[in-house]
């Protein structure tokens, strides 16, 4: 091999083929990609065109590529101003009205998204798509309308409440405010949603005051308004007593009105202040406690609800056991059998000392006391007054203190009148009576004088010891303890009663048309004492007895002892004619003038109260 | 380039060293597969961290045609040869928007020696065993493209192979020459692949364990041989 062989031609082609077996790579691999159909949404919730905003809204918006498309970012702008933006999918932004002037404004959303090719610029970025959205809202910056309660009513124990429609819903705060009908003062402002406004209607379940004011208030950011007031005016629920026996009485409740705002009612028993439940839809509690007739006492009933720690009010009333009737104050109640009809009369005017007053007569009903007639007959200046019946004419016999009247009870006519004057000189300090042609002149200083009123011949003088009680009929009276009887020309004494050394006789009184007096004797025990057969029978679980009365129809005596240790209460016993106690209850006394009658088989007070239970 | 004008000057002064002895020259084309298997799970786990496009593998460390020049020494029945291999891997993505394209262009060179045993008395079939030391180079290249806008990177690693082999050799005289056919194998322990700027590193997998070549395989060739 020749030298340029072996030193440059085995190199030279060396060399050639180590260019030649370099390694060659391959062609890329290319991915023919086809255009896609853009499928994208971008919403926005709660908004709507044309929408009216009267306060800053939060607005939601969602885009959605479908799982092809990503969201880049998205620009929100107000009137061309960016007011938000965010490359998150889902989010929300705010209107904020405040900055923005009433009338129309511009929300425009601009957002950039991917293509979703999958190409490599779509991967990174590059390949974008871009959308947008506008809507057109109005800024609401007056006040709220005011709404029109248009009633309020009271549907099975609930407070329904309805107004009329409003005509823009720009309010941010809606309240019903109850007020307290009688001095407007605000009791409770519930807070109402727009969607109890929308429905036109509110159930009010918390209110259980009886007479309300209802107004609603709507309110924004920039005023608020009050509607019309309507309220309800309920009558209140009744609550009253009634005696059972001389030791019990039941508590009688009607049903509340609004008795499906509350659960129960719950009531402190007496005497020994518990507590019981009572269903507030009415009904009767029998308590075993001595009821006290025409002892005024405040008896409550508390509204309550399940599991409620609010405190709710009470309704409640004056219990005294007996019905009220309008002509009180009576100085003496009697039963005219001729007319069938109850006579009191009344001085009407100043308690105080030489006061005018009027000399009422009133004409009652014998069942429920409601004024039949009345008839106004004289102005006096003092205090002495006093109505009987005439057992012998059934003339009403009316007695003041210088003169005393007959009137014809039919007429109210005054058929016939005595005035001490004619009979005695000395008129200072007395009072005057007829009784049946007698006239009877008493002073005050403790005398009387009986006069015939034909002739007004003295027939009987004394000093009266303690008290003097004479007959309606004038034929028999007592004084002095001794019992004297008219034997047609004069007054003879028949019984002389005996003397608890010197205590007298307490009280006294004669049955019209019978020979019978009542007295209590020494002991004080009731002695009911026939002067025509000169016997007697006693009452002997009865003592202390200080006033007595008969009532005709029932035939049966009513007597009245002060209650031992107790100087506002009086234990009234009914006995019948033998001397048979039958019933006893507690009444009120005040001290203070107040007498009972039993009338026509009922309890008549002269405070206004008559008792048609029990007794 | 520089490895490859290396190799070149190195070539011409053998030539010259062995003017003097007896013995011949042959230069020689080889086809040769490989066993880069680390390197292809490595190329594997490139594609697979890149999840936004679908990668597809267009090269995976194939089998590719090489070169081997040597001096053989009559007098004792060896030779020493130098060698060249190359292969690669590449991974890409690219449409009407831009390239991804990552490229792992991997040469071997080889330096050897083998001792025949001849097999027929004309001395032109013989077996040979060989050991040989590879000196591999790997460029990471990454290529990307979006927007008119290119990025590109390149990062060198390079390792040292140790082998041993076994082949045939069949020479048939032609005139002064000889046509040369060979066949072997040839087992390689490839080493860490250590990054150029910085010999403390060498490639890691995603499991933690070093990524390595292998340049294993069959080698068939055929060439020429020049008596001297």
């Amino acid at each position: 091999m020749s030298d340029i062989t072996s030193k440059y031609i085995i190199p030279i082609l060396f060399s050639f083929f180590l260019s030649g077996c370099s390694f060659n790579f391959s062609e890329d691999y290319y991915n023919d990609i086809s255009p896609l159909e853009v499928n994208t949404a971008f919403s926005l919730d709660p908004f709507e065109e044309g929408e009216t905003l009267t306060a800053s809204k939060k607005v939601n918006y969602s885009f959605n590529g479908n799982g092809q498309h990503q969201l880049y970012s998205a620009q929100v702008f107000v009137d061309n101003s960016l007011v938000y933006g965010s490359s998150s999918e889902n989010g929300s932004f705010d209107i904020d009205v405040d900055d923005l002037s009433s009338g129309e404004h511009t929300l425009k959303i601009e957002y950039q998204y991917s293509s979703g090719t999958g190409s490599l610029a779509d991967i990174n970025g590059a390949e974008r798509q871009y959308g947008s959205i506008e809507y057109k809202f109005n800024v609401d910056k007056s006040g709220p309308p005011q709404i029109e309660l248009t009633k309020v009513e009271v549907v099975e124990g609930t407070i329904q409440i309805y107004w009329n429609p409003i005509q823009k819903n720009n309010f941010e705060e809606a309240s019903l405010k109850v007020f307290n009908k009688e001095d407007s003062r605000l009791l409770r402002e519930l807070t109402l949603t727009s969607e109890i406004i929308d429905g036109l209607h509110f159930n009010d379940t918390l209110s259980t005051e009886l007479s309300i004011d209802f107004s609603l208030t709507l309110k924004n950011r920039y005023a608020e308004t009050n509607s019309n007031v309507l309220g309800i005016n309920l009558e209140p629920p009744t609550l009253r007593g009634e005696i059972i026996n001389s030791s019990q009485y039941k508590i009688i409740w009607s049903e509340h009105p609004l008795y499906g705002n509350f659960d129960y009612y719950e009531y402190n028993v007496r005497p020994n202040n518990t507590f019981v439940s009572l269903s507030n839809r009415g009904g009767e509690y029998i308590v075993d406690d001595v009821p006290v007739f025409g002892q005024q006492e405040y008896h409550s009933l508390a509204l309550k609800r399940e599991n409620g720690f609010e405190s709710l009010h009470y309704v409640g009333d004056i219990v005294h056991f007996g019905i009220e009737f309008g002509a009180k104050n009576g100085v003496n109640y009697v039963y005219s059998a001729l007319r069938n009809t109850i006579f009191t009369v009344v001085l009407e005017g100043s308690s105080s000392y030489n006061s005018p007053r009027n000399v009422v007569l009133y004409e009652l009903d014998p069942m429920d006391l409601s004024i039949l007639r009345t008839k106004t007959f004289f102005t006096i200046y003092d205090s002495f007054a006093n109505l009987v019946i005439d057992p012998t004419t059934g003339n009403l016999v009316l007695d003041l203190s210088e003169t005393s009247y007959s009137i014809n009870i039919d007429n109210l006519d005054i058929i016939g009148n005595w005035t001490a004057s004619d009979f005695t000189s000395d008129t200072y300090g007395i009072m005057t009576s007829y009784r049946n042609g007698f006239l009877v002149v008493e002073k005050y200083t403790g005398e009387v004088s009986i006069y015939n009123a034909t002739n007004a011949n003295l027939l009987y003088q004394s000093i009266v010891d303690y008290s003097f009680f004479i007959s309606d009929d004038g034929n028999a009276f007592i004084n002095n303890g001794i019992l004297y009887k008219w034997n047609g020309t004069a007054f003879e004494s028949i019984l002389t009663i005996p003397k608890n050394g010197n205590v007298a006789v307490h009280t006294a009184m004669f049955i019209p048309n019978s020979n019978l007096c009542v007295y209590s004797n020494v002991y004080g025990n009731p002695v009911i004492f026939n002067h025509e057969t000169m016997s007697e029978s006693i009452v002997g679980n009865v003592t202390g007895i200080y006033y007595l009365n008969y009532d005709s129809i029932t035939q049966k005596l009513c007597m009245f002892q002060q209650k031992p240790d107790d100087y506002i209460v009086d234990i009234a016993y009914l006995v019948d004619l033998n001397g048979n106690l039958e019933k006893n209850l507690n009444v009120f006394e005040n001290n203070w003038g107040l007498k009972y009658y039993y009338l026509n088989g009922q309890l008549v007070g002269s405070n206004g109260l008559y008792l048609n239970t029990y007794f | 380039m520089k490895l490859f004008a290396s190799l070149l000057i190195t070539i011409i002064c053998i030539t010259n060293i062995v003017q003097a002895q007896n013995g011949s020259i042959f230069i020689e084309v080889n086809y040769q597969t490989y066993s880069h298997n680390a390197l292809k799970e490595f190329q594997q786990e490139l594609a697979d961290d890149i999840t936004q496009v679908q990668m597809r593998t267009n090269d995976n460390f194939p089998g590719n045609f090489g070169l081997r020049a040597g001096y053989r020494f009559e007098s004792i029945n060896s030779t020493i040869f130098a060698g060249f291999s190359s292969t690669g891997g590449k991974i890409s993505y690219s449409d009407y928007s831009g390239t991804i394209r990552l490229t792992q262009p991997l040469n071997g060179y080889t330096l050897g020696a083998m001792h025949h045993f001849f097999l027929d008395s004309q001395r032109n079939f013989s077996l040979a065993v060989k050991l040989l030391t590879t000196y591999s180079t790997l460029k990471v290249d990454s290529y990307s493209e979006l927007d008119n806008e290119i990025y590109e990177d390149e990062i060198k690693l390079h390792a040292f192979d140790y082998g041993i082999g076994t082949e045939l050799i069949y020479e048939y005289p032609i005139g002064k020459l000889k046509i040369r056919g060979a066949m072997g194998y040839d087992f390689v322990l490839g080493g860490k692949l250590y990054l150029n700027d910085n010999n403390d590193y060498y490639l890691l997998n995603n499991s933690g364990k070093p990524v390595k070549t292998n340049w294993s395989g069959l080698r068939i060739g055929a060439g020429i041989v020049i008596p001297i």
